[in-house]
């Protein structure tokens, strides 16, 4: 049986808002196992970017437990926090946030050498995964700007996995790309996945949703339904599709 | 309206800058009002202590004895001098007094009677006590008003003149105004009584000491040259007149208590001048990074109708402000200081400053500055004009150029903060040039001001090192003792480092120069401790000399030119060899060796050792050491009037104090006596005084420049605090706005896992290339402006000390790091999810 790699106890998140307390997350327990893909799904204003964040040390909770592993991580100082991330996770956004002034290569390394000494090594690994989303020589010496939106999302995963991170995250990485850049995007993640990477994305489109092997359906700060599915497969799309959709009606998406 | 508020709304979003711009607008107003409210207060002390005291701008004095008529007549004839007023005084050089507080006081002096200083001046008695206390004053003196303003001395108080161990005590009737004389290095004047002037005309009868005959006129708009004067009167008696004549003028006083004051409000423009600098250069750099920051604001604005014109206006209003409230603070400082600046003048000069705060040229020092940040963010704000709508929502990128990728990462080695500082370095070159000038201009300041404070700090003994001479302790022998036998036995004293022999010094003309030169002399120059080689080399033959630099540039000589001595009627030729540096007598001194000095003077005879003491030595044990050793100098001898002992001890007591009189006043040579009491007869003779006098010029030293020392020390130490303040906001205001600029950037980073401090490290990083490579260059600088003021201020070669400069510059490098990276503390504010939902 596979270990826990998260999990939350009575996770809450509030905000405030002249004044008022904005109640995000309530009461959260959750449990997000090792080599799962977890995609986590509701509608607008559901905490889904919010639970994303305190689940990656990106934010703190305001009342509750995260533990990562074993360990504690929601009464981590912004420097313990960080080290957390360099670590043990992986980022991908919606908006890529690719550094302007540095080349893609150099994108990847600054992420790369906040944790790994750089060595040719490195550098290899860097340019093989590079080759592997589809991006060859010469894209990597352009700058962001030169790169489209799915050029731009690939590199941003290269620099999320670069590290190993024991779980990656991913905001909507699919939000702001057509659906050729959007499939290429999610092949990346699936074949990751399937090399036994931890995932935990946001999405609210249903496409995005079926790679993953579990669908968490949260509504008003809460986890309303959980669906799981088999690792994701160019065969059985239909079912899968069928299933997921009869999940999200049931939950009223 | 509507633009000024949107300048207000960013005023109030730019808290922390707007009050760095303030505070360095401030600091920039402060300095030049105070120097423009200021520089001509001096000046005007001069002209209105003139006016008031009726008192003319030149003064001759020749030796009463030498004086002739036909001496007058050439400054009638040959320079068309009129009203020509003549009167007489008595001369005293270093004069030692004691004031009402028992505290030894030097001072070059003059006395003259009332009759003949209302012949001169017009005798303005001010601050004076009544007449009937004056009347009944057995020994009444009238002090000008130096004595009044910077000496807190008072009517009624005492003053005690000490001349050769006794003391002579008047009481300060009042003072008076005075135009000559009223200077410490030209000496001051004295008004005394009928009677005590008679028997002081007694007393100083001896060397330069003397009474003189004055000639007081105007000179300005004459041909008269006082070199030139001296000149005609010795070709027409046959007689030298060098050491018998002196010269004193409105120009030559002022220059001499001016020159400080002058050089200090000369570095207060120069001071206003580096933060003005810094000012405009933060402010234009402040303006392009908000452009750049809002341009997609900008964009938004121009696409509602908003004129570029009216845009850039919000940015100019918004430093307008800014300035305008650093430069009513600024105005505000200014006259709080502009009092205080009156007493620290009138302290300085001795006169009184009558002139009241220049409010016309405060404010216009604000309007100025005002002015000056207008016109810097007018011509910055401009820029906005470069974007329109469409460019400026693409946040100002017209094509997607990139330059070449500096430092790839691929190829670093090493720390990853390092290398992306570097990297951001070289990737905003612009900021770069910008942060150098500030602190380039901003740091050689501060290390001048450091080596300046380094070098006050043990008081004068740094301005010793530039004398030109060795002022140390000086054993002055009586005449037919052998010099150099007793100048070997001193050395062997345990309290006795080194002893030289010396002369005293004379004054002699030098051929085709306006300057007659003072003389120092020393057999090995190399054992003189506080005489500099600055070019060429020692003299050491008896043809050679070494001048100043200063009197090279009077008189244009240079190393390998030749000099012409004139003394006794002869004149002797010396060659060049090397150049000093010196503070003392104007830069005049002629180094010569014994024998090369003996050419020009075959009278001259050492009668004076210099004497280095070991550390720790004072001068008053070393004179009881040497009292145990060679007996009470002729001087101690005068006071030993309460000896005790037999009866022929006591006799010979009484008779070593007229043997001492009769030889340091009246130059007697040789005595013998005989004395019989009650059948015995007792004998003595004045051979047995070896030592005439023991001094230190170091107490004449101290007075004269102990107080511009420590003002100097104090004014150094301030200027290295408010220019560090002036450096710390500057680079505090760049890491800020690299941080506001970079804010998307360093939150990416956070997200990837860089900490705060990786962040904070890697700005603070960033500045350090600029730190380093300006630091060093304002070392540079900092030697040049160093030894330039040395040499316009004092004629001085001022070296900046390497060592201290090299520990300055690591504080300094330091100090910035500190700054930049306590300033990029914002970057903790940032937070991830700030970003990636902004």
């Amino acid at each position: 049986m596979a270990s826990s790699i998260l999990r939350t106890e009575k996770l809450c998140k509030s905000f405030s808002n002249g004044g008022n307390q904005q109640h995000v997350i309530k009461n959260l327990d959750l449990e997000i196992t090792e080599g799962d893909f977890t995609v986590i799904m509701g509608s607008s204003g559901s905490g889904k970017s919010t639970l994303l964040y305190a689940l990656s040390g990106m934010d703190k909770p305001t009342l509750g437990k995260i533990y990562f592993g074993d360990t504690q991580i929601q009464d981590y100082s912004n420097d313990q926090l960080a080290m957390f991330r360099r670590g043990s996770c992986g980022f991908v956004f919606q908006s890529v946030y690719l550094l302007d002034d540095q080349t893609v290569l150099d994108n990847v390394l600054t992420g790369a050498l906040i944790v790994q000494k750089n060595t040719p090594e490195l550098v290899n690994k860097v340019k093989d995964l590079l080759r592997k989303v589809g991006l060859d020589e010469e894209d990597w010496k352009k700058y962001p700007n030169q790169l489209s939106g799915g050029e731009a999302q690939r590199v941003g995963i290269v620099r999320a996995i670069i590290n190993e991170p024991k779980i990656l995250f991913a905001d909507e990485p699919t939000g702001a790309l057509n659906s050729a850049s959007s499939r290429d995007v999610l092949d990346i993640f699936t074949e990751i996945h399937k090399n036994g990477q931890s995932i935990v994305m946001v999405t609210h489109d249903m496409k995005t949703a079926l790679r993953g092997t579990r669908v968490l359906y949260l509504r008003d700060g809460g986890v309303v339904g959980d669906y799981r599915m088999k690792p994701y497969t160019d065969d059985d799309k239909q079912t899968r599709r069928a299933g997921l959709a009869a999940f999200l009606e049931e939950m009223g998406w | 309206m509507n633009i000024l508020r949107l300048s207000l709304f960013k005023l109030k979003k730019n808290k922390k800058e707007a009050v760095a711009i303030a505070f360095l607008t401030m600091i920039t107003t402060l300095m030049l009002a105070v120097f423009m409210a200021n520089i001509s207060k001096a000046n005007k002390a001069y002209e209105d202590s003139f006016a008031q005291a009726g008192s003319k701008d030149t003064c001759v004095m020749i030796k009463k004895d030498k004086f002739r008529d036909e001496y007058r007549r050439i400054l009638e004839e040959d320079y068309g001098i009129t009203d020509i007023t003549e009167a007489e005084a008595i001369y005293a050089s270093a004069l030692d007094y004691k004031n009402k507080d028992g505290e030894d006081r030097t001072y070059e002096s003059y006395f003259v009677t009332e009759k003949n200083e209302r012949k001169i001046e017009d005798f303005v008695k001010t601050d004076k006590l009544s007449d009937e206390e004056i009347e009944k004053l057995e020994h009444p003196i009238w002090l000008p008003m130096f004595f009044c303003i910077s000496e807190s001395c008072e009517a009624g108080d005492t003053l005690t003149v000490c001349k050769d161990g006794r003391e002579y005590p008047f009481t300060v009737a009042g003072f008076y105004k005075t135009g000559l004389y009223n200077d410490a290095g030209y000496g001051y004047k004295m008004v005394i009584s009928e009677i005590d002037y008679e028997l002081f005309k007694l007393i100083f009868n001896n060397g330069y000491d003397s009474v003189y005959t004055m000639l007081w006129f105007d000179s300005e708009g004459t041909a008269y040259n006082d070199t030139d004067h001296i000149n005609r009167c010795a070709d027409l008696s046959g007689e030298s007149l060098s050491s018998a004549y002196n010269h004193d003028s409105v120009a030559l006083e002022r220059a001499n208590s001016l020159s400080f004051i002058n050089i200090f409000m000369y570095f207060l423009a120069f001071f206003s001048g580096i933060t003005m600098l810094s000012s405009v250069l933060m402010i234009m750099h402040r303006i392009t990074n908000d452009i750049e920051d809002q341009m997609q604001q900008i964009g938004v604005l121009e696409a509602l109708g908003y004129r570029s014109r009216e845009i850039s206006l919000s940015y100019v209003y918004e430093y307008v402000i800014t300035g305008g409230i650093g430069a009513f603070l600024g105005i505000i400082g200014a006259f709080i200081v502009s009092p205080l600046m009156n007493i620290g003048i009138q302290n300085m000069i001795g006169r009184t400053v009558t002139v009241k705060t220049e409010a016309g040229m405060i404010l216009l020092s604000g309007v100025i500055i005002v002015l000056l940040v207008t016109l810097f963010a007018l011509l910055k704000a401009a820029k906005v004009k470069k974007y329109p709508p469409v460019v400026a929502f693409r946040k100002g990128i017209r094509t997607h150029h990139f330059g070449r990728n500096i430092f790839p990462l691929s190829k670093s080695k090493g720390n990853i903060n390092l290398t992306l500082a570097v990297k951001s370095f070289f990737g905003d070159i612009k900021t770069a040039v910008g942060t150098a000038v500030c602190v380039i201009t901003t740091s050689t300041a501060i290390l001048f001001c450091v080596t300046g404070a380094d070098f006050f700090k043990d008081g004068i003994d740094g301005l010793m090192t530039m004398t030109g001479d060795d002022i140390v302790t000086e054993v002055e022998l009586q005449s037919g003792v052998d010099t150099d036998a007793v100048r070997d036995e001193i050395a062997e004293m345990p309290e006795v480092r080194k002893a030289l022999t010396d002369y005293q010094t004379r004054w002699l003309a030098v051929k085709g120069s306006e300057h007659d030169g003072s003389t120092v002399i020393f057999d090995d120059f190399s054992d003189a401790e506080n005489i500099y080689l600055i070019d060429g080399r020692f003299p050491e033959h008896d043809n050679e000399i070494m001048i100043t630099l200063q009197r090279k540039e009077y008189d244009g000589t240079d190393i390998g030119d030749s000099i012409v001595i004139k003394g006794n009627g002869t004149e002797t030729k010396y060659i060049v060899t090397g150049m000093t540096s010196s503070m003392m007598n104007n830069g005049t001194g002629l180094y010569l060796t014994s024998e090369g000095y003996r050419r020009a003077c075959p009278d001259a005879r050492p009668n004076i050792i210099s004497v280095y003491l070991e550390d720790g030595v004072t001068m008053e044990e070393f004179e009881e050491k040497l009292n145990e050793k060679y007996g009470r100098s002729t001087k101690d001898s005068l006071s030993a009037g309460d000896a005790s002992g037999t009866l022929e001890e006591r006799i010979q007591a009484a008779a070593d104090e007229k043997l001492a009189l009769l030889t340091s006043q009246y130059g007697v040579t040789n005595i013998d006596y005989a004395v019989v009491v009650d059948g015995q007869v007792i004998s003595g003779n004045s051979r047995h005084f070896v030592i005439k006098d023991v001094s230190s010029l170091m107490t004449l030293a101290e007075q004269a420049m102990g107080g511009v020392a420590a003002v100097s020390e104090i004014g150094a130490i301030g200027a290295t605090v408010v220019l560090s303040a002036v450096v710390a906001v500057i680079l505090g205001l760049i890491a800020s706005s690299n941080v506001k600029r970079q804010r998307r950037k360093l939150g990416i980073m956070k997200g990837m896992g860089y900490t705060s401090k990786d962040l904070m490290k890697q700005i603070a990083l960033k500045t350090m290339p600029v730190t380093i490579v300006s630091v060093i260059i304002a070392s540079f600088a900092a030697k040049c402006v160093y030894s330039a003021f040395w040499r316009m201020a004092f004629g001085a070669a001022g070296e900046l000390d390497m060592p201290l400069t090299i520990i300055a510059d690591v504080i300094l490098v330091a100090f910035c790091y500190a700054v930049t990276y306590i300033s990029a503390g914002k970057i903790k504010a940032i937070s991830v999810t700030e970003l990636m939902t902004e």
